[in-house]
């Protein structure tokens, strides 16, 4: 399947004017979903994601609407990550990405359907490998992995987190853009849920009479689907981005990463002002 | 590179595979459950054909006093109302689109001989019970073990000391969906281990028995036949039907 993509890359790449084939890399790269981090100095900064490029190899970044998450979950819900990418110029870029998300006992109460005693830390990895066919063409696969542990004097997690079977988690992903202008991009995101482990519910209590210990875990128990498709379309301007993509199917949820249990209608969305805070 | 050589570099899905497999968490085991079936079977159809009210007359004479086994297995079932916690428990850890499994460990403490229960497994002994929880339902069989488990049955409101010790198994006749209460239509027990009960002691034995009715799986000379305590008083099936007797009388009829 990836060698048709690729040959289907290639011949919408040749066939793409007027876009030569051998220029150089496009100045905003987006780094969603690929290997491309923010320039050195960068800062991209959105209602959804707040993002700098310390250098060109590295960038940092944290997701914005979890930090003032208190009015809804009682507790706001610090996270961020980092992104390293190839220090090499070319077409093929790599990068490597690591994040953090701290969810506290009370938040996870309201997320969660069940009572929870603990607060959960989700850890993210994830590797990514783009290909650029030119200015116009760029194709990105990519594989995530997510985990969430539960933190705290007692090990019970909730089992579920707005219908999302907690787990860990293991996903793929291909992302093509195609550029058609300068400023205007069609765009196609496909997932692929590789894996997800069920985790562990262990159930215990102590009573005057009875006492349980539960050796348990939890999986999810409707049928398992795991693609989803999301086609959109994104505009870049010199200092504005926006990338707006409809579908369907399993897909992470926002900010903890952990895939839905059915699949739904997705909205892939990304609004942010960029400017430069150093050279 | 030599010519000829080939370099292999692992799949990536190999590589995925091998990386999960490190990190991510297994399904818990479920424990194996015993097979009371054959035994629930032997209750539906005894095998023994008695023809006529004296020998059932003979067999009740000579069976253990029925009454007295009812109160002592039924203060044993007792034991089992902490299944409805063990449910409500592991139902804490579920929820819409998940599906739970693996193993909950009962620990009961008995309550002992006196009026006054003493929960204290060192006094008044305890039993343990495994039970398989699979898709989010507490299979209907499962297996314990007693240790000098000291419980308190009533006939006709005299008190009777039990004591129950060893391998016990429990058949509650259907699958439990967690967070829903047991129903206690039925439970077949059988006792591997020891049933004292005032100071006679039962080894082997098995009973099945519902809230108007015991039965009692009893060997005779051409098989087996059914004791039963209804509030009826106490009667008898065998291959042919059931055998009621009158109180105080050697007749006895068959339904």
């Amino acid at each position: 399947m990836l060698a048709r993509l690729i040959a289907l890359a290639s011949g919408c790449a040749a066939l793409a004017s007027p876009f030569d084939a051998h220029a150089d890399e496009r100045p905003n790269q987006r780094t969603d979903y690929t290997a491309y981090t923010r320039p050195a100095g960068r800062v991209s900064f959105g209602p959804l994601k707040l993002e700098l490029g310390l250098i060109d190899e590295i960038t940092i970044g944290t997701y914005v609407p979890p930090w003032f998450a208190f009015p809804v979950l009682g507790s706001p819900v610090p996270n961020g990550y980092l992104k390293l990418r190839s220090w090499w110029s070319g077409p093929i870029t790599l990068a490597l990405r690591g994040g953090l998300l701290f969810i506290d006992g009370t938040a996870v109460a309201e997320l969660a359907d069940e009572d929870a005693s603990a607060s959960v830390l989700e850890t993210s990895a994830e590797a990514d490998i783009s290909f650029r066919f030119g200015r116009a063409i760029t194709l990105s696969a990519g594989v995530d992995y997510n985990h969430l542990h539960a933190v705290g004097d007692t090990e019970q997690a909730a089992t579920q987190i707005e219908g999302a079977s907690t787990a860990d988690t293991w996903n793929s992903r291909l992302f093509l853009e195609w550029h058609l202008t300068r400023v205007f991009s069609l765009t196609v995101l496909l997932r692929y849920l590789i894996y997800q482990g069920p985790v562990d519910a262990d159930a215990d209590l102590e009573g005057t009479v009875v006492s349980i210990e539960g050796d348990l875990s939890a999986g999810t128990s409707v049928p398992r689907r795991r693609f989803a498709g999301v086609p959109g379309i994104a505009f870049d301007w010199q200092h504005w981005e926006l990338y707006l993509g409809v579908g369907y199917g399993v897909f992470p949820l926002p900010v903890v990463g952990i895939p839905t249990s059915r699949a739904y209608p997705v909205v892939d969305f990304a609004f942010a002002y960029r400017f430069d805070l150093y050279d | 590179m030599a010519s000829g050589s080939r370099r292999h570099y692992p799949r990536c899905t190999e590589l995925v595979v091998v990386a999960c497999t490190l990190s991510c968490a297994g399904p818990a085991e479920i424990p194996p459950t015993p097979d009371l079936s054959p035994l629930e079977s032997e209750y539906d159809t005894p095998s023994a054909r008695l023809q006529d009210s004296p020998r059932v007359q003979s067999v009740l004479d000579s069976a253990p006093d029925v009454e007295q086994l009812a109160a002592s297995f039924r203060s044993a079932g007792a034991l089992l109302d902490d299944v409805d916690t063990a449910s409500e428990t592991a139902d804490r850890r579920t929820g819409d689109g998940i599906r739970l499994r693996g193993a909950l460990q009962l620990g009961v403490r008995c309550p002992g001989h006196d009026e006054d229960p003493v929960y204290d497994a060192a006094v008044n002994g305890s039993v343990s019970f495994t039970l398989a929880v699979s898709d989010n339902a507490i299979r209907r069989s499962f297996s314990g073990s007693a240790a000098q488990c000291k419980l308190r049955a009533f006939v006709r409101g005299t008190p009777l000391r039990v004591v129950l010790d060893g391998d016990v198994a429990f058949d509650l006749g259907s699958d439990l969906r967690l967070g829903t209460r047991w129903d206690r239509t039925r439970v077949l027990v059988s006792v591997q281990g020891r049933v004292e009960v005032e100071g006679f002691a039962f080894s082997g034995v098995s009973a099945r028995f519902t809230s108007e009715r015991f039965e009692y799986l009893y060997s005779v000379n051409d098989g087996t036949v059914i004791l039963l305590f209804t509030q009826r008083g106490v009667g008898l099936q065998d291959a042919e039907g059931t055998w009621y007797c009158q109180f105080g009388s050697d007749a006895c009829s068959l339904d």
